[in-house]
């Protein structure tokens, strides 16, 4: 009995590693040149992974990930705990359903480009709202910071010029959702009308036409034409959004954030920053991350569910 | 005839909802325009002017002192060397890879392809996270090392998508008859794939050359010497840091006994730092353009 087991057993190995060497060596050049992509994304993507265990261990720097102690849900349970998860949530829904609703303002923006009679100025429009999205959020950070400081901004001076009182913009929380998701749509107001303008030229010009016969005035072929068009496009782009409802723009948020608007600038990822890499917590840190991770990809591939029940539209 | 008629109204009269779209798609167009002007004109001002009105289409006199103070003291030079120096190893390294991947993800079928697919798409959703990304950089040695920026940057997997969908348009007649020529896969991708495939390389190459231009995060992380900072971070510096800025207005106040305007300083220091990337984009937005709806046909 034992020894039949043996038997099938090196055989399935024999197999095993004969398939490897055929899969190996079939395409050896291949996987040469593959080498050093496969390795950098090992050393630089998968080996991080490893580390997720401190989450659940009490990491100490001089005992290593492998030698610290398992301590299981413990920071979990520390987390979910304080009072500060109840806030990081609520500040996170807040800047992503305030993004959400302002969702539409490309679309709209892309359905007026295209309505454009003069082709160069078209060019033009369409050359200059792109202009914003290249620029790094430290320069959008430092403009705003600049531009909204309370004693020598250009904001605050026009008000005080006007006769009115000076506003601290940037240590107010109410101020500070304004800034983060305006200053986003207005960096990203033309860039993401390209994928709409792309999905536009392709209107159909036999149902425009025949539009146009039927007496079809062109808000009316705007509405019922090129809106349905877009619309699949937009549902798409749209659950992607959603998905993301729970990852908002960290960088941007660190670069804005100071003590005074915390309440409503603090989300995950950058408590996972001040915890961790500032407070040296790096297992309470990283099981905030990880939870915050989870729980990213369950609600991306929820909504992505839905939709797809909904409407038929689905991202996979 | 008639049909005709109607076209032509439909099409040629300029009408008062156009006059209305040109009209707000002008405005939208200063509302974007009017923070880097602002940035730019305040840069260009002294203090004085500044205060009595800061809202200045065209400075009267303008006053490139700040500029000069900024660039005798040295930090944003040192900064800006720093950022070339990133690029100059990461823009190399992050095509080979890129290329080469692509390359072996194009191939129709290979045993062990889809595993490899998995095991370069997982790293889009999922990753390590801060801590341990950065306690694997400490490992490595490379805190306080340019590499632990540049390698860390290596891969932008959306990229590899990219010019592999794109790689995936080319007749596969062109690599069999290169193959039957004797080519290796090496000879393939350098003299058959990459010449045809330049369009897509020009557009990625742009991406990431965006992307380490602006770079400023995991610099924060890895790397603690102000010495080794990248332009970003060195602007995040001049901006938030008031260590920094006295240092600079002390260098100045060697120079000249003006006092100094920190504001017009830190808008300087924006403008140079956005300046090479402004410059350049309006020549390159095609191949950008390119790029987003290529990704979006697939991606």
């Amino acid at each position: 009995m034992n020894g039949t087991r043996t038997a099938v057993n090196t055989g399935t190995r024999k197999r095993i590693a004969r398939r490897i060497k055929r899969i190996l060596m079939d395409n050896w050049q291949l996987w040469i040149l593959m080498i050093p992509a496969v390795v950098a994304t090992f050393i630089f993507n998968y080996v991080p992974m490893y580390g997720i265990q401190i989450a659940f261990k009490n990491y100490k720097i001089k005992k290593g990930i492998m030698g610290s102690a398992w301590v299981g849900l413990k920071y979990f349970r520390l987390f979910l705990g304080t009072p500060s998860f109840g806030v990081m949530l609520r500040n996170t829904l807040a800047l992503s359903v305030f993004q959400l609703a302002l969702f539409p303002v490309n679309v709209i923006a892309a359905l007026m480009i295209n309505e454009l009679r003069s082709e160069k100025y078209k060019k033009v429009v369409q050359m200059i709202s792109y202009a914003p999205h290249f620029m790094s959020v430290v320069v959008i950070c430092g403009m705003i910071r600049l531009f909204f400081a309370k004693d020598n901004g250009i904001v605050n001076n026009l008000i005080a010029m006007l006769g009115g009182r000076r506003v601290d913009y940037l240590s107010s929380g109410t101020a500070f959702r304004y800034l983060y998701v305006l200053s986003g749509v207005w960096q990203d107001l033309g860039w993401g009308t390209i994928i709409y303008l792309a999905t536009l030229a392709n209107v159909p010009q036999d149902q425009v036409e025949a539009a146009i016969i039927d007496g079809a005035s062109r808000l009316q072929i705007v509405r019922h034409i090129n809106v349905p068009h877009i619309l699949p496009t937009a549902i798409t782009l749209f659950i992607m959004a959603a998905g993301k409802v729970l990852s908002v723009g960290y960088e941007k948020i660190l670069l804005l954030q100071n003590n005074l608007n915390l309440g409503a600038s603090q989300v995950f990822s950058t408590y996972v920053y001040q915890v961790g890499l500032q407070g040296g917590e790096y297992s309470l840190s990283t099981a905030v991350d990880l939870f915050n991770c989870v729980v990213n990809i369950i609600v991306l591939t929820g909504v992505n569910f839905i939709t797809k029940r909904a409407s038929g539209v689905s991202l996979w | 005839m008639a049909t005709k008629h109607v076209k032509k109204t439909h099409n040629q009269r300029f009408t008062v909802m156009d006059a209305i779209l040109f009209l707000l798609l002008t405005v939208l167009a200063f509302t974007i325009v009017f923070p880097f002007y602002t940035s730019i004109i305040v840069s260009i001002m002294t203090e004085h002017d500044y205060l009595r009105n800061p809202f200045t289409l065209i400075p009267r006199n303008p006053d490139f002192s700040s500029y000069e103070t900024l660039i005798k003291q040295g930090n944003i030079i040192r900064a800006y060397k720093n950022t070339l120096i990133h690029l100059a190893l990461g823009m190399p390294l992050s095509m080979f890879l890129t290329c080469t991947l692509a390359y072996a993800l194009s191939k129709r079928s290979f045993p062990g392809k889809k595993l490899l697919f998995v095991f370069i798409m997982i790293t889009m959703v999922f990753g390590g996270g801060t801590v341990p990304a950065f306690l694997n950089i400490k490992e490595l040695g490379l805190i306080n090392s340019r590499w632990s920026v540049v390698l860390s940057n290596g891969i932008g997997t959306f990229y590899v998508i990219l010019v592999m969908n794109y790689i995936q348009t080319l007749p596969s007649s062109l690599f069999d008859s290169a193959r039957i020529d004797g080519a290796n896969e090496f000879t393939i991708l350098t003299r058959v794939v990459l010449p045809l495939s330049k369009p897509i390389l020009a557009t990625v190459s742009l991406f990431y050359l965006v992307d380490k231009w602006n770079e400023w995060y995991g610099s924060m992380l890895y790397l603690n010497k102000a010495a080794l900072y990248p332009l970003q971070l060195e602007l995040k510096q001049i901006i938030s840091n008031a260590q920094i800025l006295d240092d600079i207005v002390m260098t100045n106040s060697m120079y000249r006994s003006m006092p100094t305007f920190s504001m017009g300083i830190k808008m300087a220091a924006v403008v140079l730092t956005m300046l090479p990337i402004m410059c350049v984009f309006p020549f390159l937005q095609k191949y950008f353009v390119k790029g987003v709806t290529l990704g979006s046909v697939k991606g």
